[in-house]
């Protein structure tokens, strides 16, 4: 498989300290966005402990099953958490320190990504936008429940607030997601101080226009600041430029 | 694949407090079902500590992203979390002894994932699976009835994106095992052959 990745993190307009963390291992198609919580510079710690260590952890081996990849993503987000966890019980000052994650491994021909919070993938294919993650938040869950309707939720007072978060708790259970993937697939990870403020038509617009990879990347940040910039802004872009073909074990017969 | 009595119109629990001191009038649980709460011991407030050392207004919880902080709103005898004078915002961890006065409180927040696991660490929820198996070998059930994936470790909630899932034709991807096998199979007869053929 080939692709093109581009990334970059922006403090936004009112924040004083960029929280976020982006890692992009791009020999072995790993990336991760973690949008980090917590006083005194802790949610730097937690989002930067939480990207490092689930990429430490996750290491596929050629020939693993789906089984085995699945629960090797669940299991590197959890060691994650215990981890960040840890800590917050042994530093007074990282109490209550948490991050979210979005975590996304490059397959043969697939995804799976790994989410825990509110920071989300999204796949543009053919012009079309989907969200492929599910935000666990306080105003998700108001929506599924049809108490609000998800412009209602935009501007919630309690938009911000995650039901699920790694470090926070002793244990967490990630959600998996897991598609194939095809030539000219746009994948976009995002912390939420991009998705607060862009729905998802002006993403659209912006990932459907010419420009390369940075140059989308400016312009998300550019005009999420635009539109207040309340939170960190973390952007990483993923371009499938062409897929392993079907019989990928025919160079096996060569070597 | 949330409990229904957790998404009751009082909102979904977030967290609980449970009173760890005597002398307390009603329930030692007090759940919290709101990001943003206040204790104290007038009736209207969210939780109701009824202590004579509580304030009427004497404190306020709040969630933001995901961390639980605690404020005093200038109560009369003063909020301690872990034995720490509550100034300001003071971050709460799983398990934080607060102290209103002399009623102590221990805070235990919930993940929503522990009301969507099932105690006895049962089937997750897998929503919209198809066959899924290594790509390498190809699957020949794509169609078939849902396949339970069941990962090690439980995720609360698997979904394979509704993309279709790309079927490899079995004998396309196995055909480099049939041709070595064919090969081996060959070298062996001609070999065989060979010597046969010496004696």
């Amino acid at each position: 498989m080939r692709f093109m990745c581009a990334a970059r993190t922006d403090v936004g307009v009112v924040r004083s300290g960029n929280e976020d963390t982006y890692l992009m291992a791009s020999e072995r198609g790993f990336f991760v966005v973690a949008d980090g919580m917590g006083g005194h510079a802790a949610g730097e710690v937690a989002s930067e402990m939480a990207s490092r260590l689930v990429a430490e952890e996750f290491r596929p081996v050629r020939g693993m099953s789906d089984d085995e990849l699945m629960a090797q993503m669940v299991s590197s987000i959890r060691s994650a958490n215990g981890a960040i966890f840890r800590r917050t019980t042994l530093e007074e000052d990282k109490r209550g320190m948490g991050t979210t994650v979005t975590a996304l491994a490059l397959l043969p021909r697939r995804y799976l990504i790994g989410q825990v919070g509110d920071s989300r993938a999204y796949l543009l294919r053919g012009g079309v936008l989907t969200q492929i993650t599910k935000d666990h938040s306080y105003v998700q869950e108001q929506v599924d429940a049809g108490r609000l309707t998800a412009v209602e939720a935009r501007v919630h007072p309690y938009a911000n607030v995650i039901t699920r978060c790694v470090g926070s708790n002793g244990d967490v259970v990630p959600d998996l997601f897991v598609g194939t993937l095809e030539a000219d697939d746009l994948i976009l990870l995002a912390s939420d101080g991009l998705t607060g403020m862009l729905d998802d038509d002006d993403l659209r617009e912006i990932l459907t226009a010419d420009l390369d990879l940075e140059q989308m990347i400016d312009k998300l940040i550019a005009d999420a600041n635009h539109r207040g910039g309340l939170d960190n802004i973390t952007t990483i872009l993923v371009k499938i430029e062409a897929i392993a073909p079907p019989t990928g074990e025919v160079p096996a017969i060569r070597g | 694949m949330i409990a229904p009595e957790t998404h009751s119109a009082l909102g979904a629990l977030l967290a609980v407090l449970l009173v760890r001191s005597r002398g307390v009038v009603g329930s030692p649980h007090m759940a919290v079902r709101s990001p943003t709460l206040r204790i104290g011991r007038d009736p209207a407030t969210g939780l109701r500590v009824d202590h004579p050392s509580v304030s009427a207004e004497h404190a306020e919880l709040r969630l933001r992203g995901a961390v639980w902080t605690v404020t005093d709103l200038d109560s009369v005898n003063g909020t301690w979390v872990d034995g720490e004078p509550v100034l300001g915002a003071l971050p709460l961890a799983p398990g934080s002894e607060i102290r209103l006065g002399e009623v102590v409180l221990a805070f235990n927040p919930r993940d929503r994932w522990e009301d969507s696991v099932s105690p006895d660490g049962g089937e997750p929820s897998l929503i919209g699976v198809t066959g899924l198996d290594d790509a390498g070998v190809g699957t020949g059930d794509v169609d078939g009835p849902a396949s339970v994936v069941t990962p090690r470790a439980h995720p609360a909630r698997v979904v394979f994106g509704g993309y279709g899932y790309e079927e490899i034709p079995a004998a396309r991807s196995r055909a480099p095992a049939i041709w070595i096998t064919a090969a081996a199979v060959a070298a062996v007869l001609i070999l065989y052959f060979l010597l046969f053929r010496v004696r």
